[in-house]
């Protein structure tokens, strides 16, 4: 089922005034895709999830399920959950606790009044899929957070609903558990072709598993793309460092022009920028930017380079693989990944920057 | 090691004499309503063993004892089930839903349980006259209820508060309107809650007794509690063993419900439904 948010705002009202959670988004999501809202806590994230499944009513805007309109402020419609057929597992699973796991998972379908022997095939289904089968009998009390995740996802998909929406699913479980369980989902969900909307703040989850990603800041959506455009093509500051890890060096800097060439100064030394960044910088307003570069495109003691730069190293941070450097270059500071070992602290080393790799923003005056 | 030992003397010491002090009543209760002796204070060496006052509390239809404890169970049992009712319809409304002003509401019904007793029965009095309610079960029931509403109330909001959110949340999209969640989700969850306001419902207006010496005239809605204060004999002398029979027979029912219950009260139901 096709997904669209026309205009869609929410407004709350307290003593202490307003909050706008949710400023006016328009997102258009496939039918059958895995479609991931990421951003900070506080985002509107979880208020736009909420006005989707019909808890929450809009302050203006549309919502449409293919050519259905589920609610709309303006037209004063508004489809209880009930009506609209959506699925949603919580962070904290929600499960009923005075239930066995198989009054959970039939709980939707006893509500709607299905038919025993229906109920107990549909059951059995989801558990067999989820590898649950076992756990039937007990009650949640009696699992780990793991198998009440299972219980939460087999609950909310045994009545085959429209739309699929998990709020922050993974959080509670430990990082281990947390990787195996990502893989699970978005096999599950290629399975089913259920049209699926994930809440999130950890933008790992959000790259492994989206189709496409809308990042969300203050109620607004700053950018919709693949996992791929985002990491290649961040909009705005803001993107860059959320997305990636470890997060993109930013640094402010003001660009020189000089015979025909753009140069960047990092540190005592001025790095000249290659033609098709340059072009870009043409309609350029202002000549103060911030210059973004992601850590693994800092290169260490290169073999050749034709910038020399020099960086001390602050701090080493051993990730396994790799080693997290911290280099400082005049006065700014960089983080850097490399796969070259045996590193000193306050060692000084040769520095380069991959230019072709860097990210301008425009700093707005 | 020696301060360690002290402490732990003392505290066996403070435990043995709270004990002692709170029960040395019950107990002289029990051994005056099973001894013969007409008188209440005995001495203890003289005391002979019998059922005499149990078998005459039970027997002598002149007492009414009977009468009393089936009023009593009646009145207090359904003060207690609307109690229920009303005190769990209301929690859930200012637990989950949107109400302008919902503490206000809670404080103006403490505020209210804070009057005192006596303060109302003239009124009350005179209300269930002009009704023609005085001395029948209804008398008893409607102030029972107003006057145990507030802390059944109080306790069950709290308890429902304790409920997560996200559970409603999750029956709402699992379909459920919301006398479905209330019924099926929230009451069941919050049993544990739910018995012991009950128990305490019941005991209070079971033990209660300014009201329904005030609103009852004889046997046919008189309460334990004011039916044993008034037992007399037939020449106007207290009869204390009937009266301590009668004290031990009714401590009875509380007692069960008190162990019947208590495992539902502990029982901690809500593990397991959130994280953790």
């Amino acid at each position: 089922m096709k997904l669209r948010l026309v205009e869609l705002t929410k407004r709350f009202f307290s003593r202490h005034g307003s909050l706008l959670a949710v400023n006016n988004v328009n997102l258009e999501i496939n039918s059958g895709e895995f479609f991931v809202l990421l951003g900070p806590s506080g985002c509107g994230k979880s208020t736009m999830l909420n006005l989707i499944a019909g808890l929450e009513k809009p302050t203006k805007g549309e919502i449409w399920f293919d050519e259905t309109l589920v609610a709309s402020a303006s037209k004063k419609v508004f489809l209880p959950p009930k009506a609209r057929n959506v699925a949603m597992v919580f962070q904290s699973y929600a499960l009923y606790p005075h239930l066995t796991v198989f009054e959970n998972i039939a709980f939707p379908l006893r509500i709607s009044r299905t038919k025993e022997h229906l109920i107990k095939e549909s059951v059995q289904k989801v558990a067999s899929m989820l590898a649950i089968s076992e756990l039937l009998h007990r009650k949640p009390g009696e699992l780990s957070g793991g198998q009440r995740q299972r219980v939460a996802i087999a609950r909310a998909i045994v009545r085959k609903p429209n739309i699929f929406l998990l709020d922050e699913p993974l959080s509670n479980l430990d990082a281990q558990l947390r990787t195996s369980t990502r893989g699970e989902l978005k096999n599950l969900q290629r399975n089913l072709g259920i049209t699926t909307l994930y809440v999130t703040h950890d933008q790992i989850e959000a790259m492994s598993l989206g189709d496409r990603i809308a990042v969300l800041k203050d109620g607004k959506i700053v950018q919709i793309g693949t996992p791929d455009d985002l990491y290649e093509c961040p909009v705005n500051p803001f993107v860059a460092t959320f997305v990636g890890s470890p997060p993109m060096n930013l640094f402010k800097s003001s660009i020189s022009y000089d015979k025909g060439s753009f140069f960047i100064p990092v540190g005592n030394t001025k790095i000249k920028l290659p033609e098709n960044k340059a072009k870009k910088l043409k309609g350029l307003k202002s000549k103060h930017c911030l210059i973004g570069i992601r850590p693994e495109h800092i290169y260490i003691n290169p073999t050749s380079t034709k910038q020399p730069l020099k960086g001390k190293i602050t701090s080493i941070e051993p990730m396994g693989k790799d080693l997290l450097l911290h280099i400082s270059i005049g006065e700014n500071e960089f983080t850097a990944v490399t796969s070259k070992k045996r590193f000193k602290e306050f060692e000084i080393v040769d520095v380069e920057f991959d230019m072709e790799k860097i990210h301008i923003f425009e700093i707005q005056d | 090691m020696i301060e360690e030992r002290f402490k732990s003397v003392l505290i066996w010491i403070g435990c043995v004499f709270i004990a002692v002090f709170c029960l040395t009543p019950f107990l002289y209760m029990i051994v005056i309503s099973l001894s013969s002796s007409p008188d209440f204070l005995t001495k203890l060496g003289e005391i002979e063993f019998s059922f005499k006052n149990y078998y005459s509390v039970l027997t002598s239809k002149s007492l009414h004892f009977v009468d009393y404890l089936r009023n009593s169970i009646i009145i207090s049992g359904v003060s207690a089930f609307f109690c229920i009712i009303i005190a769990g319809l209301a929690a859930y409304s200012i637990t989950r839903l949107d109400l302008p002003g919902k503490m206000l509401i809670l404080f103006f019904v403490l505020a209210v349980s804070m009057f005192p007793q006596i303060s109302l029965v003239g009124y009350l009095f005179k209300f269930m006259s002009s009704l023609g309610w005085i001395n029948t079960y209804f008398a008893l029931i409607f102030p029972y209820i107003a006057w145990i509403l507030p802390l059944s109330l109080w306790i069950l909001v709290s308890y429902f508060a304790q409920i997560p959110k996200d559970l409603d949340k999750a029956a709402l999209i699992d379909g459920c309107t919301r006398w479905q969640i209330l019924l099926k989700v929230i009451f069941p969850v919050a049993a544990p809650g739910i018995f012991s306001v009950s128990l305490l419902s019941f005991i209070f207006a079971f033990n209660e007794f300014m009201f329904a010496l005030m609103l009852t005239i004889d046997y046919r809605s008189r309460t334990i509690p004011v039916g044993i204060a008034l037992f007399q004999g037939l020449h106007g002398e207290i009869p204390w063993g009937n009266i301590m029979a009668g004290s031990t027979i009714v401590v009875i029912p509380v007692v069960l419900l008190t162990i019947i219950f208590q495992r539902y009260i502990i029982q901690g139901l809500t593990r397991g439904s959130i994280k953790g």
